[in-house]
């Protein structure tokens, strides 16, 4: 079921609001509320505080150039929707980020999303997208860890 | 995070970057493309603690970008090649690069290290299909090529390497190329596929002609390719047959291992011997150990570290690809041979070459002792109680056997004709002698009888 983005945003805020209002077009606005399995890299422990930052949040923020800052891409979570495509995305970084596990995590979890938990960009290629989530958003009750990777 | 023992630079050395964009991008960049408008270079992602996040700094140009995103580099190759020491630099969150780090290649910390399957399988920037596509032609160029390295073997000037070598090893590979490319088209095209057989066949050999796209001096090293993009006159088959063949060149001659027999079987299966000679008698020449050169195989970088030295091909194996020509021998030099043969007593009518009595062939006359146990012509035979030894003379063209004590003497052009007048002779004289009654004897009949009696063990007449 997907709701307006407009209408939702009535009701909702979003948890980075005072960040992302500074952008353009953040959360771009075909994002829609989704509700959909989805998978994201997490670290052993699903209680593991770092599981579902955003960057822009995290110590240190992994930028490198000040046009890191204005990517609205920087305030959302990593999302995959199929379960494969995650663990091939993976298997590709690992190749190249020889340390991804301290990075990202080493397992993948996968959990439930529903429309108020915030609004989805669109899935690309690799099967990922950006969920920028509403300010009572919990994912980390939402998601159980599934595999190792 | 780890340690990092190396040169420490107080400033990062690099002005100006921009970057360019992230070709590696999950929550964050992981690998990113900077430049300053002259030059380039590659942010990966390594290592973090509570205060920065590392990266190491790798520079490249163009054609190392268009190859990784071509998949025929990895980037730990291109980290591999780049320089003897690498830079690591600690970022802030300010943006801030707090330490920069000088570390000698073979010190990176192994958990900093990308794989050896570390290509460029992710989604490529719009921004850079047009470095692919302008840095496409030399560089495929580049990657098909063969890399050698040529070393005089007296290097009195430096590295310096004389021209005059350096052309040798060009026109072998030159020579052996355009012969490969005339032997396989041959093969694979009837003559009846074109209305002027020899002029396609000309035009093709034309573009065998090697292109060197890539150069070092100091020590010699040169890629050499052929040229990719085809004539128009070139027909559709012919334009597919040219995109195989200087590969199948490089596998079944440049780079063959030719140590390994079933290769040379193979090669052996598939060209004639002429065919054989003309296509790897330049290799063979090339790679010869006597030269004044040495030649190596190298890599598209020319890095000392995948540089290995050609092996010269062995002995056995060059005689089975180009066999040499023996001049056939004459009528009375193959007698001679099979008559030097079985006094060798090499257990019967063996096969011998020239060479195994070439002092003898040189003679003009000469002297060889045979022997016999059994006389015989037709279908009489004397057995004899001991071997019956004689001297067979060769003077100029003409065989003679002289044997007193039977008062025989024979000869003739033809050695196998030869020894039968001698053993007929003896079986004629010894059928009269011992029939007939000594009273009927000169005195010299009755000596030969008597020595041939004593000589013969059994008679079948």
């Amino acid at each position: 079921m997907t709701e307006d983005i407009r209408s939702s945003k009535a009701i909702q805020v979003f948890k980075h609001k005072a960040s992302i209002d500074l952008l353009i077009s953040c959360p771009p606005t075909n994002s829609k509320n989704r509700e959909m399995e989805a998978y994201r890299y997490t670290f052993d422990q699903i209680s593991n505080p770092e599981n579902f930052k955003p960057q822009i949040i995290k110590k240190p923020a992994r930028f490198n150039d000040r046009t890191d800052l204005e990517k609205c891409s920087g305030f959302g979570i990593s999302l995959y929707e199929d379960e494969q495509k995650a663990v091939d995305f993976y298997s590709e970084l690992s190749k190249t980020i020889s340390n991804i596990k301290k990075l990202v995590g080493s397992h993948l979890a996968k959990g439930k999303l529903a429309t108020n938990d915030g609004v989805c960009t669109d899935v690309d290629a690799q099967g990922h997208f950006d969920l920028h989530e509403y300010e009572n958003t919990n994912l980390s009750q939402k998601f159980s860890i599934i595999k190792a990777l | 995070m780890e340690s990092l023992d190396g040169f420490i630079s107080k400033d990062f050395p690099y002005k100006d970057l921009k970057k360019v964009s992230d070709l590696i991008y999950y929550e964050g960049p992981m690998l990113s493309h900077f430049s300053n408008g002259k030059d380039s270079f590659l942010y990966l992602w390594v290592d973090n603690n509570d205060s920065v996040n590392r990266w190491i700094v790798i520079k490249i140009d163009d054609n190392i970008l268009a190859n990784y995103f071509k998949k025929r580099i990895s980037l730990k190759y291109i980290l591999e090649t780049s320089n003897t020491y690498i830079l690591f630099t600690d970022i802030n969150e300010k943006l801030n690069n707090i330490s920069n780090v000088l570390l000698p290649i073979d010190k990176i910390p192994e958990s900093y290290l990308p794989s050896d399957e570390s290509y460029f399988n992710f989604p490529l920037p719009p921004i850079y299909e047009h470095i692919i596509a302008n840095t496409t032609y030399v560089t495929d160029l580049i990657e098909n090529s063969i890399h050698i390295k040529i070393e005089d073997k007296n290097r009195r000037h430096s590295s310096a390497v004389k021209m005059s070598n350096v052309m040798e090893v060009f026109n072998n590979l030159k020579s052996s190329l355009t012969n490969f490319y005339e032997v396989n088209f041959k093969k694979d095209f009837p003559v009846t596929d074109f209305d002027d057989f020899d002029k396609v066949l000309n035009v093709v050999k034309k573009e065998a002609d090697l292109l060197m796209p890539n150069l070092a001096t100091g020590s010699f090293c040169a890629s050499l390719s052929i040229e990719t993009v085809m004539s128009a006159e070139n027909s559709n088959i012919i334009k597919e047959w040219r995109k195989d063949i200087f590969e199948k060149y490089k596998r079944e001659v440049f780079n063959l291992d030719y140590s390994k027999p079933e290769n040379i079987v193979e090669i052996e299966r598939k060209y004639d011997v002429d065919e054989r000679k003309n296509i790897y008698a330049p290799i063979i020449d090339t790679f010869k150990d006597n030269n004044n050169y040495t030649i190596s195989k190298t890599d598209r970088t020319f890095s000392e570290k995948k540089t290995t030295r050609i092996k010269p091909i062995s002995k056995n194996v060059k005689e089975k690809l180009v066999p040499r020509k023996i001049k056939p021998l004459t009528e009375q030099e193959e007698q001679l041979l099979q008559m030097i043969a079985i006094t060798k007593k090499t257990g019967g009518e063996a096969k011998f070459t020239k060479k195994d009595i070439i002092e003898t062939i040189q003679l003009e006359e000469c002297t060889l002792t045979r022997t016999t146990d059994t006389i015989y012509f037709g279908e009489d035979k004397l057995f004899l109680k001991e071997e019956l030894e004689y001297k067979v003379h060769f003077n100029r063209g003409d065989y003679s056997i002289s044997y007193p004590d039977f008062q025989v003497d024979v000869s003739s052009k033809s050695f196998e004709s030869l020894k039968n007048d001698f053993f007929a002779l003896i079986i004629q004289r010894y059928k009269y002698l011992s029939k007939a009654d000594d009273t009927d004897l000169a005195e010299d009949e009755k000596e030969i009888k008597r020595k041939m009696v004593e000589l013969v063990s059994m008679a079948s007449i």
